[in-house]
């Protein structure tokens, strides 16, 4: 085998976790429809080579369940994310740029978030918007955009007071024009691996609310679902009902951690030589 | 032309030390004049203020009679920072720098020294000298009509200063640029300058 | 003159790096440079920016980051200079005086920061800061509340409290004032007239020449020239081109100068470093080339065709 150095690993490393989520959350889709089928001639079967994670009460098929799972998992993952990056990105820079009244107000609001427990106001939020899907992205959005907010507003308080941006505006470019293009090459790693780092986040916290049964709706093939139904059978022996999915689920959020470290370590160029 | 600064009064708020009081200085553009003081007296101060990137608490500087935001968004008194690594984005390539400033001619790029290759590098891979060349090209463009030059030299070898200085000294005489020389070396201010003054203790 | 109390000789260091996307390559910043100081001398190193002068001290110290190696040979007081024993001596015998405030604790006293944790030394501290001319107030200042050459002063205070026998000083006069940038270099001459060895790094040769007894030229990581301090008085005494070239640099003796620049780490020619701007080069001058003795120290050129130094 060829030697690799670190570097090289880390980048193998996440690619192959960005496959393996992609190629997840392709199949998932695929068989979302072959997850909701219940055959009651195959119903409460352990693991074996037909059904490796085995059936559940209504002879569902447990593998096909976790993979469509796993798929709304990450899709819901997805939109959280991308929807608390942008509130962060929009925070950050308003606290930073628009005065100290502003600064006032978003930290505040940044300190009061960070200060209720996430699950408590997750609940309340999903809730109040109707729960399932939409109910869960906004919940998780609303909640999980304060450390963001709070990297890009010192970021930018901080590339604010150099001298380069000082020098630019003195040789007479535009506020904006000088912004875009002195800040971004500073922001863009940080808002990317942000949002990367956002997802594991944004699942964990699906699931645990579904299970709550604030969450996604009963019908779905979700995580949450599916360990919730399941604590009712562990007692009986069914273990392969808890176990294969919840396994899996921390496998993408591990994943997903890698990928964050990855780019990280790609993007970000004081640690370029590690 | 004629930069002025009529007694410039300024403290910084954080501090209750007054930095500068009632400090007069009249430049012309054939001039070439040295700033002298101990360490502390607000010679960088002084020179943010003539570039106008302070405003003085009293006091005021005059081009030709006229406040600097007259003169358009570019600014004709451009200063030179003692640190380049500080005054360039250390995440854009150096070529950025140069079209940062108001049409260098490669003629003063050339002039400074500057090679080819380095514009295609971040700034973590030139030394300061090098570095400096940028800033001081990226400081002469078109309407430049006075130039602050603050410890531009004073982290440099010798004979990087004596490049910098020789070419710095030809373009300013050539297109009538007035400058000001903020230096601790005295033998470099009497080889660089027309006159010197002294920055009175506040 | 005392005995050797520091010996570097073909002293080598190189980085690994990663370039764009994950290629990694080796970097040599320094390479053959040799430098010695004998007790009671004050020696200063002089060099451009990026000709490795930072690297020589932690190289000595031992702090260079993980990413470096090092080769060639560090002697203290004729043993070999081992990652042990530099770990035992660091902070006592030998110090370094850093060059950036950074380096103090922001949230520290002086006072404290000078007694360097332990306890029982307010007498020593208060002498150590009364001699550079800080009053015993000073000890209940933080950081922030110094000036520019207070700060040197308490910087070069941590270091003497320690009664060390080899100071290295890492550019200790930038921002400074010419007066207070010779005051600040006359502790350290004081220092070497005590007895201790003192190491200077530096980008001002007109202040090194000041004070310090033998000045190290260094260009692209090699040590070019050495020579005592009355050799930079003329150019008829100094050898390398670039010795003479630097002299002719300063204000006073022409204020000339030689086109180009050092060449860039990655593409640092084999050889003499200078050969890319010398007048006199030669086809020689591609090859390694020893440092050979001269009346005055030693000299890294072809054309000096002098006895090797050891």
């Amino acid at each position: 085998m060829i030697h690799r150095n670190r570097r090289e690993m880390m980048v193998l490393l996440a690619a192959v976790s960005l496959i393996l989520l992609a190629a997840v959350t392709i199949a998932g889709a695929n068989v979302y429809g072959d997850a909701m089928v219940t055959d009651f001639s195959r119903k409460n079967l352990p693991p074996c080579l037909e059904y490796p994670f085995g059936t559940d009460f209504m002879g569902r098929d447990m593998f096909v369940r976790t993979i469509a799972g796993l798929s709304v998992s990450i899709r819901l993952g997805l939109v959280t994310a991308a929807f608390s990056a942008v509130i962060a990105f929009f925070m950050g820079m308003a606290a930073a740029v628009l005065g100290k009244t502003a600064d006032g107000l978003v930290s505040g609001l940044i300190d009061l978030m960070m200060g209720i427990p996430h699950i408590l106001l997750l609940i309340l939020i999903s809730f109040a918007c109707g729960k399932g899907f939409w109910g869960v992205v906004i919940g998780i959005s609303m909640t999980h955009w304060t450390s963001l907010a709070r990297l890009i507003r010192g970021e930018v308080l901080q590339l604010r007071e150099s001298n380069y941006m000082k020098i630019a505006a003195r040789l007479g470019h535009g506020k904006l024009r000088t912004a875009m293009v002195h800040m971004t090459p500073h922001l863009l790693p940080q808002f990317i691996t942000g949002l990367v780092l956002l997802f594991p986040h944004a699942i964990l916290h699906e699931a645990s609310i579904t299970f709550l049964g604030f969450g996604l709706s009963p019908e779905e093939p979700a995580i949450g679902v599916i360990l919730s139904e399941s604590m009712k059978y562990l007692v009986t022996g069914e273990w392969w009902l808890a176990v294969f999915p919840g396994v899996l689920l921390v496998g993408v959020v591990l994943l997903f951690h890698i990928l964050g470290q990855g780019v990280l370590l790609i993007l970000d160029p004081e640690r370029a030589h590690e | 032309m004629k930069l002025e600064a009529r007694n410039i009064t300024f403290q910084y708020d954080n501090g209750n030390r007054q930095i500068l009081n009632r400090a007069n200085l009249t430049i012309e553009s054939h001039e070439r004049v040295g700033l002298s003081a101990p360490s502390g007296f607000g010679k960088t101060t002084f020179c943010k203020i003539l570039g106008g990137y302070e405003k003085p608490d009293q006091g005021e500087v005059l081009l030709d009679g006229k406040p600097l935001d007259v003169y358009g968004p570019y600014c004709p008194v451009q200063m030179i920072w003692q640190h380049p690594e500080l005054s360039v984005n250390p995440r854009r390539k150096m070529k950025t720098v140069l079209a940062e400033g108001n049409q260098i001619p490669e003629r003063i790029i050339r002039g400074l020294g500057i090679e080819k290759d380095w514009e295609n590098r971040y700034p973590g891979e030139l030394s300061g000298g090098e570095l400096q060349r940028f800033c001081i090209a990226r400081a002469l463009g078109e309407g430049t009509r006075f130039l602050l030059a603050d410890e531009i030299t004073a982290m440099l070898d010798l004979i990087t200063q004596s490049q910098i200085w020789n070419f710095l000294l030809q373009e300013v005489k050539e297109r009538e640029i007035g400058l000001l020389v903020v230096s601790h070396s005295d033998g470099l201010l009497k080889k660089v300058c027309t006159r010197t003054e002294y920055l009175q203790k506040p | 003159m005392g005995e050797y109390l520091l010996e570097v000789k073909g002293l080598s260091v190189s980085f690994c790096q990663y370039e764009k996307g994950w290629k990694r390559s080796r970097i040599q910043v320094i390479r053959e440079l040799t430098v010695s100081v004998r007790t009671g001398e004050m020696v200063a190193v002089v060099g451009a920016s990026g000709s490795g002068k930072s690297l020589l001290a932690h190289g000595i110290m031992g702090v260079l980051p993980y990413n470096a190696s090092v080769s060639g040979e560090i002697r203290y007081q004729g043993e070999i200079l081992t990652e042990k024993k530099i770990r035992q001596l660091r902070g006592k015998e030998i110090v370094l005086v850093p060059q950036s405030v950074s380096y103090l604790d922001p949230l520290m006293k002086v006072g404290k920061q000078v007694e360097n944790g332990k306890k029982g030394r307010t007498g020593q501290c208060r002498e150590a800061l009364g001699r550079y001319g800080l009053g015993p107030e000073t000890e209940q200042l933080y950081p922030f509340q110094l000036s520019g050459g207070m700060t040197r002063r308490v910087l070069i205070s941590t270091a003497v409290i320690e009664k060390p026998k080899l100071v290295i000083a890492d550019e200790p006069t930038p921002g400074l004032h010419l007066e207070a940038a010779r005051r600040v270099l006359g502790h350290f001459r004081e220092m070497a007239d005590e007895g201790a060895g003192v190491l200077l790094i530096t980008h001002d040769l007109e202040l090194a020449l000041q004070t310090a007894d033998r000045v190290v030229v260094l260009y692209g990581g090699m040590t070019v020239e050495e020579a005592d301090r009355e050799a930079f008085q003329q150019e008829e005494t100094l050898f390398h081109p670039y010795s003479r070239a630097l002299y002719r640099a300063m204000p006073e003796h022409g204020f000339s100068f030689v086109p180009g620049s050092q060449p860039y780490v990655k593409e640092m020619p084999e050889g003499c470093p200078y050969q890319t701007r010398c007048r006199e080069v030669k086809e020689s001058c591609r090859k390694f080339v020893p440092l050979r003795k001269t009346e005055r120290g030693s000299v890294r050129c072809v054309l000096w065709g002098g006895e090797e130094s050891r």
